[in-house]
């Protein structure tokens, strides 16, 4: 039986008391239908997301609220009930967008800037030595491009996407996209053999 | 080495590239908690499951014949309908929203809502005695149970924040006297079922499904009335007098089950001050009865009378149906109590023969009376 009287309880317990009735019980199905699929879409994605961010941004830690973000705004269009029909592209739509939007607070003009900043991606410890110098070669090639390109290259080879879903996310045409990708090709050929 | 290597199988090695396992994991429960804070609100304009709209075209021509009838008070040949019958979509889909939405005021419209949560009730507790109660229909009706209470309340909150608190507080009263009663209702039926001696397959399913149903309905209600008491407190802080007063009527108010001989009342969580507080004229603390209350405690009081009579009428409404199934014992002590809630009701000023009155209920002679039929 509820206490009647408990003391004075001031205005915002109430409120809070009132926004609490607006969750609903645990039996909506609904709920648990949406959460367990956006689990399942963090679990497929959510190293994925994370790539696309910490070769963009710096420090790792900043990569890693980014990605955090990323899957809290997911499951704010699910809960809102939005259509969306390929969720992978929406995950990264959103993940662009978002590091645009912390390259605007920096103020920062264009997003060549990380390249004198340098990709930090932080301690490595699963990876064996010789993994971990090639990754550094790698990174290091990659810092020489421009941002368009590094995308593009690091969609392509690493994520493995076709240049159309590139062409889709980037919002260029897919032939500008490969284009761009042999460029990018090329000049990282001559480096290596520099 | 890498030198002789393509750029490919290079870019390639970046996918080893993730986040640490600790850090993935940290993250998949703050956002666990993230969503559930956020929680996927079942109250959605349209009525959600498809199970029961999909023949909407029937709802097409009813809507026709509604607007080429008109409204007002008539009675719809869908108004009696239960989920599985053909007529239940258009009920729900068009004769509902269609009466909601020509509502003039959010008084009327809160009042609506909290009468839909009502039917939905009311559906299950005949698809219970029926036995038709399966999981299907009972996560439909839980679900638009839930959706009417939360459009109730979220209507109630608006009428308040528009400056009307007594009326607002009135539809939370409303509502909670509501869901009691049926919560009340549902819980016998389902009681009674469990006693029946031929238990077949469908009646176990159905007091499965009937149970689970009562679990939402008291969730509700349990937030119904912390909403309603929020309320109270809100308008009693200032009176500073009336706190003092009633923390000392709180500590005299004694446990209704103790006064009860029917399991009906250990279902209600409202304890009518008019029927428990004279009991304590034998007490040590008479002055906190027979002293005038302030117009808060009055207020306050006369507010669960109210209600405890709003759930004694509705318990009466459907004293008949209980009875059809074989509550009768049950049937004659909730008329019993129902006819002394409501001359309780108007003792708010006349204490002295609310006391005489419900100190007959309290003697242990009446109350056996009142057991002795369930006896077996």
């Amino acid at each position: 039986m509820p206490e009647h009287f408990s003391g004075t309880i001031g205005l915002d317990e109430g409120q809070a008391v009132r926004k609490k009735r607006a969750v609903p019980s645990s039996l909506s199905m609904d709920h648990e239908q949406t959460k367990a699929h956006f689990l399942e879409i963090y679990d497929r994605y959510a190293d994925d997301i994370f790539r696309f961010c910490v070769l963009k941004v710096s420090p790792r830690e900043r990569a890693e609220d980014i990605t955090q973000d990323v899957f809290m705004r997911y499951w704010q269009s699910l809960r809102e009930g939005t259509q969306i029909k390929n969720d992978r592209a929406f995950l990264y739509t959103l993940a662009r967008n978002l590091i645009i939007d912390w390259y605007r607070k920096k103020k920062e003009s264009s997003l060549d800037v990380l390249q004198e900043e340098g990709i930090d991606f932080g301690s490595l410890d699963h990876e064996d030595v010789l993994r971990g110098a090639e990754m550094r070669e790698a990174l290091e090639i990659v810092q020489t491009l421009d941002a368009p390109s590094r995308e593009a290259i690091l969609l392509r080879y690493v994520e493995g996407w076709s240049p159309q879903e590139i062409a889709a996310l980037s919002g260029e045409s897919p032939n500008a996209v490969s284009v761009r990708i042999n460029r990018a090709i090329k000049k990282i050929q001559e480096r290596i053999h520099a | 080495m890498p030198k002789n290597m393509q750029p490919e199988s290079i870019l390639r090695s970046l996918k080893a590239l993730t986040l640490s396992e600790q850090r993935r994991h940290v993250m998949r429960a703050e956002l666990i908690s993230y969503a559930d804070l956020h929680a996927v609100a079942s109250a959605r304009p349209a009525v959600r499951s498809t199970f029961y709209t999909m023949r909407l075209w029937y709802g097409v021509t009813a809507f026709v014949l509604i607007i080429l009838v008109g409204t007002g008070s008539a009675a719809y040949a869908s108004d009696d309908t239960l989920p599985g019958d053909v007529l239940y979509p258009v009920k729900v889909a068009v004769v509902e929203p269609v009466h909601g939405a020509l509502l003039a005021t959010t008084e009327e419209k809160a009042q609506w809502h909290a009468s839909l949560a009502e039917r939905r009730l009311e559906e299950a507790t005949k698809l219970a005695i029926a036995d038709k109660l399966d999981e299907k229909k009972q996560i439909f009706l839980a679900d638009q149970f839930a959706l009417q209470v939360d459009t109730s309340s979220a209507l109630a909150d608006t009428v308040h924040f528009s400056g009307n608190e007594d009326t607002s507080l009135a539809l939370h009263s409303d509502l909670e006297a509501r869901i009691t009663a049926h919560g009340t209702i549902l819980s016998l039926v389902t009681e009674h079922l469990t006693t029946v001696a031929s238990t077949s397959a469908s009646t176990a399913d159905t007091i499965v499904q009937a149970r689970t149903l009562l679990m939402a309905v008291r969730d509700r209600e349990h937030a119904v009335v912390e909403a309603r008491l929020a309320l109270e407190r809100d308008a009693d802080r200032s009176d500073v007098a009336a706190t003092a007063t009633i923390a000392i009527a709180a500590k005299a108010e004694p446990k209704p089950e103790a006064q009860d001989g029917v399991a009906l009342m250990k279902m209600s969580t409202i304890a009518p001050v008019a029927e428990t507080a004279p009991a304590e004229v034998k007490d040590e603390q008479p002055v906190v009865v027979v002293a005038p209350p302030s117009p808060k405690i009055a207020a306050r009081q006369a507010q669960e009378a109210v209600r405890a009579s709003e759930v004694a009428s509705i318990l009466l409404d459907h004293a008949a149906l209980l009875k059809s199934i074989g509550i009768v014992a049950t049937t004659t002590a909730t008329t019993t109590r129902a006819i002394h809630i409501q001359e309780g009701f108007n003792a708010t000023t006349t204490i002295q023969s609310q006391s005489t009155t419900t100190e007959e209920a309290a003697s242990p002679k009446f109350w056996s009376r009142l057991v002795a039929p369930l006896k077996k």
